[in-house]
């Protein structure tokens, strides 16, 4: 098992194990030489784990080696698991004006990653409507093919803020009442 | 382009870290003096390239940047308790894999 630091994977990017989201028709693992379960309806799975209590099936889930950006690092030890983006390679983007849009940021949910910078096969963007979830032990222990700097990964959080719809109207208040009683305090 | 995506996409640009200012005696860049609450911005080909302030704005923006930095690097500590939820709900248990089990369950 990994032991990674903080400090080590926030703004990285780096190639990791990365599942599918999982989607209808489920299929379910019934043991070595079996076919597995096809079950469509969701209903159906609901039903049967409430019946039945914490019963775990093994869904068989699509996924790749794939490079990810990293966008935090485990916030302790013991915890191990991170958030990440998944990648957009250049080439399967058809129209050069829509590749041109990205490299110039223009748009928001496309965070483009300057190719001088990350060592990747080909020009990528970060997609922010593709957050996903990964342990450190499916990431690749090699160096980072690349890193973002602090205000990029700031307006990166931002806009995943943004595109989520995350309220952070009380964060905001709270950060401005602060701010004010330092200031008062401080007598500036 | 939406009125979004041109502040997050000016934003890229222009933010930065706290401010990190350099001292100069200013007979060297010939620079004027500025009255408090005014500035003056100078400007190559229509674009902004410099602005010169009062140091107590000076100081009172940078200041403001610093405490903003500050607060906003606050991070929610990830107690003992949110630790072993976490690992409570997050550890499969041994799935079921065996097909007259799994029939069952699910009434196939």
């Amino acid at each position: 098992m990994s032991d990674r630091v903080p400090g080590e994977l926030a703004g990285t990017v780096r190639w990791a194990i990365v599942p599918y989201t999982p989607r209808p028709p489920f299929r379910i693992y019934a043991g070595s030489g079996r076919e597995p379960y096809l079950v469509e309806d969701v209903a159906q799975l609901i039903g049967a784990s409430r019946k039945r209590g914490d019963a775990d099936l093994t869904y068989l889930v699509p996924g790749k080696a794939r490079p990810v950006l990293i966008l935090n690092d485990p916030p302790r030890t013991e915890h191990q698991e991170v958030t990440a983006l998944r990648l957009l390679r250049f080439s399967k983007i058809a129209h050069v004006v829509q590749q041109e849009r990205i490299r110039q940021q223009a748009d928001p949910l496309l965070f483009h990653l300057d190719p001088a910078r990350f060592d990747l096969p080909e020009e990528n963007a970060a997609v922010v409507s593709a957050l996903v979830t990964i342990h450190t032990d499916a990431i690749g222990a090699e160096a980072p093919l690349g890193t973002l700097d602090d205000t990029e990964l700031r307006v990166l959080g931002e806009r995943i803020i943004s595109f989520y719809g995350f309220d952070t109207r009380l964060l905001v208040e709270r950060t401005i009442r602060t701010l004010a009683e330092r200031r008062r305090a401080r007598g500036s | 382009m939406s009125q979004m995506s041109y502040s997050t996409c000016a934003s890229l640009f222009a933010m930065t870290d706290t401010i990190k200012s350099e001292r100069r005696e200013s007979s060297k860049d010939r620079v004027p003096a500025v009255a408090p609450g005014r500035a003056i911005v100078y400007t190559r080909y229509d674009k902004e390239k410099s602005v010169v302030v009062n140091p107590e704005d000076f100081h009172r923006l940078a200041s403001l940047d610093n405490d903003l930095a500050e607060l906003a690097s606050d991070r929610i500590e990830m107690s003992d308790f949110a630790l072993e939820a976490h690992r409570l709900e997050g550890t499969p248990g041994t799935p079921i894999e065996d097909p007259a089990e799994i029939e069952a369950l699910l009434g196939l």
